[in-house]
């Protein structure tokens, strides 16, 4: 999001309509750019995980079973811009992790790195800010499993001053995007520049 | 797939809050929305405001005619088919004088011409009926009403106007009376009301309406050319074309009524509208009565002519027939007062015949112990009463009333003054008898012997009362005035035997053949102080 585009909606609707070639041509450039990061992501996927506590359902089905292969194909990339989102932001192609069990392992200790505070006596179990098992070690040593899978990386790589939120830190995408470093977001926004260039010389104008 | 805040996201592009967005699409839309209704609703109101308004012009033209027309017909039937120009320009001329519409002024002026059978007078009602309604704030056609049924004799309804009068008072007028006394009353009022704020509201509205009216007109006129060739009854042939033609024929009035506007208010300086109106004007001038002071040289024509004398005709009709009418109401007044006056004779004699009550004749005579004197005067009221004389009759009945009172006051009184129930309720019934009469008309009278008895019953009376048993032999005051009780002095008893039935006997011949013999009776009364006769 360090990169902010104009117009890129309008460029892809007027590809569309007056130069479709060019609007393939520009979705298989930015898929082709997209692909590398996305194998990597699921690269981070291991197959033999089993930690304790995350070998099958839940009785009430809220916490999903560990499936590697669905969780690498939960991993994928769009071409096509997004929805505007509650903060009025666009993307003309995004990288994202859909699963349930992938985002688990995606972002599990991310805000408590050592797990949450066990449950104070007399806590309700519907209070989700404790961690109700009785193992007061359980959230820690599920969080160090996974680290030891796949550890936790910054998303966030823009440079320059300021903090840096824990919503862009994950072990699946965002890591793959850390160690990108940036060139995949480059690599996009120059195939739309590309694009419009060439539009713009199709057109005369 | 549901959607995932795991996502990362390239190339962003800032779109505006989702929400704004819509909300910004939506009041474009409305705006949008809204600015085409207006103008659709703007065009369409435009074109039904046009459409209605040559509707009511319309029919403000077609009730105009048809009044018109009825009231020509009305003239035309009473024989003054040649006043319907005059009736019609009279009553143009009051609209734009007083601000009365011409829809109140036609039916108005056909009930006063139907009335009067007069062109002239019906004139003169109506503007004094235009002025009456102005002042004492009745509506025209109200005051109309009044006038023409006072024209007739019917006053009733002049009582609202407040003209100072009993309505026995107006009953003894003549309508030229009663019209001269309303035009005193409310000269000017009509002319008054038009300055007023009210007045020129009307005004503009009765120009309002003319101005439909006119319209209206030229809107048939125009389609009965367009489409009859000046027939209106071909033109309605061809209805459906003919309602295309009016909704364009609207639509080019409007667009002319515009132009006309502003060509007026250009050319109203110079005065061109001002001679065409002039040159209308001179043109009805023909049309009008001839009036000395317009400075208009008076149509000589043989139309006119003939035209002059028979207004001259129907204003003498009209004056003669007024005439007969004042005549034909004096005779019912007369009739009128004849007949109260029988009336009241017959409830006079009525009256008197009470005095032949049989049972009231035998009960006095029981008491009074002889019936000869008044046999006399009964015998004379039975005479007058036979003969219908009533106001003899009634003085005789006073006159016997008071001589049986008397006689049976004189015949039942005790020696202490004091009269018994039996009396008391006879001398009651006698004395209804009195009243009754009085209110008739016929005072009561006091008879001589009526006066005695009364005075003989309070000497008796005084006698025992032990009030007076202080006063000397001459009546003078003892020791004191007459309201002192005398215990000092020793009573000296005094019997006074008096034979009432003698006295009462005495008194009653001596007066009746007084007044037989024609004298008067002069009679002092005993003081019943004096204590004795």
């Amino acid at each position: 999001m360090a990169t902010t585009l104009k117009g890129a909606s309008q460029l892809r609707t007027a590809l569309r309509r007056f130069e479709p070639d060019l609007a393939k041509e520009l979705q298989d450039e930015v898929a082709n750019v997209l692909k590398p990061i996305v194998k990597k992501a699921r690269g981070f996927i291991p197959s033999d995980f089993t930690p304790s506590h995350w070998r099958g359902n839940s009785k009430t089905g809220k916490w999903p079973i560990y499936n590697a292969t669905l969780m690498r194909r939960g991993i994928g990339y769009k071409t096509t811009p997004s929805k505007p989102n509650r903060r009025g932001f666009s993307y003309a192609a995004s990288i994202a992790n859909k699963t349930a069990s992938g985002a688990i392992f995606e972002t599990a200790g991310r805000k408590n790195p050592n797990g949450m505070q066990k449950a104070p006596k007399g806590t309700p179990r519907t209070n989700k800010n404790f961690s109700h098992s009785n193992n007061p070690q359980a959230g820690a040593q599920f969080i160090r499993a996974l680290e030891n899978a796949s550890p936790i990386a910054q998303g966030n790589i823009r440079s320059g001053s300021g903090r840096r939120g824990r919503y862009m830190k994950g072990r699946l995408i965002y890591r793959a995007w850390a160690e990108d470093g940036g060139k995949t977001n480059a690599a996009v926004i120059k195939a739309i520049e590309g694009a419009a260039a060439k539009f713009r010389a199709r057109v005369g104008r | 797939m549901a959607t995932t805040d795991l996502m990362i996201g390239i190339g962003a592009e800032y779109k505006g809050k989702a929400a704004f967005n819509k909300a910004n699409k939506d009041v474009l839309g409305l705006g949008k929305g809204v600015k085409q209704l207006a103008s659709a609703y703007i065009g369409l109101q435009g074109a039904q405001k046009a459409f209605r308004y040559g509707q009511q012009s319309l029919n403000a033209f077609i009730e105009d005619d048809k009044a018109a027309r009825q009231l020509a017909q009305t003239v035309g039937n009473l024989g003054l088919a040649y006043e319907a120009t005059n009736v019609e320009s009279f009553i143009q001329g009051l609209e734009r004088t007083y601000a009365v519409a011409d829809d109140l002024l036609r039916p108005a002026m056909a009930k006063l011409i139907q009335v009067t059978r007069s062109y002239t007078k019906s004139k003169e009602i109506m503007t004094t009926a235009l002025n009456a309604a102005a002042g004492a704030g009745v509506d025209l056609g109200t005051a109309v009403t009044d006038l023409s049924q006072a024209y007739v004799g019917n006053l009733r309804g002049l009582r609202k106007y407040n003209l100072g009068l009993t309505q026995a008072e107006l009953s003894t007028k003549s309508f030229q009376e009663i019209q001269d006394l309303l035009n005193k009353t409310f000269s000017g009022q009509a002319a008054l009301a038009v300055d007023t704020y009210a007045g020129k509201m009307a005004a503009l509205t009765i120009a309002s309406n003319n101005a439909k009216e006119i319209i209206g007109k030229g809107l048939v006129d125009a389609i009965s050319s367009a489409f009859g060739g000046g027939d209106i009854d071909r033109a309605t042939m061809q209805i459906e074309s003919m309602a295309k033609a009016v909704a364009d024929i609207v639509a080019g009035l409007g667009t002319m009524t515009g132009w006309y506007s502003k060509l007026f208010k250009i050319t109203s300086g110079l005065g061109l509208f001002d001679a065409l109106a002039n040159k209308r004007n001179a043109l009805k001038v023909k049309d009008t009565p001839y009036d000395p002071r317009s400075g208009n040289m008076p149509d000589m024509s043989p139309t006119a002519m003939k035209n002059i004398q028979l207004r001259q005709k129907a204003d003498r009709e009209a004056a003669k027939r007024q005439k007969e009418l004042a005549a034909l109401a004096g005779k019912q007044t007369k009739a009128i007062k004849e007949q109260t006056a029988l009336a009241k004779a017959k409830a006079v004699l009525d009256k008197a015949n009470a005095v032949f009550n049989m049972d009231l004749i035998q009960n006095t005579a029981a008491l009074q112990g002889k019936v000869t004197e008044d046999e006399t005067l009964r015998l004379k009221l039975q005479r007058e009463i036979l003969l219908g004389n009533s106001d003899a009759a009634a003085k005789l009945a006073q006159e016997l009333l008071s001589v049986q009172l008397a006689a049976m006051m004189a015949a039942s009184v005790d020696p202490f003054g004091n009269y018994a129930k039996s009396a008391m309720e006879a001398m009651k019934a006698l004395q209804d008898l009195r009243n009754g009469l009085a209110t008739l008309g016929t005072p009561t009278v006091m008879s001589p012997a009526e006066l005695l008895s009364r005075d003989y019953a309070d000497v008796l009376a005084d006698a025992i009362d032990p009030q007076f048993a202080g006063l000397d032999a001459k009546g003078a005051p003892v020791n004191g005035g007459y309201s002192s009780y005398n215990r000092d002095l020793t009573a000296t008893e005094l019997r006074i035997f008096i034979d009432p039935s003698a006295a009462a006997y005495g008194i009653g011949v001596a007066s009746v053949n007084n007044s037989a013999n024609g004298n008067s009776n002069n009679y002092s009364t005993i003081q019943s102080f004096a204590g004795g006769m």
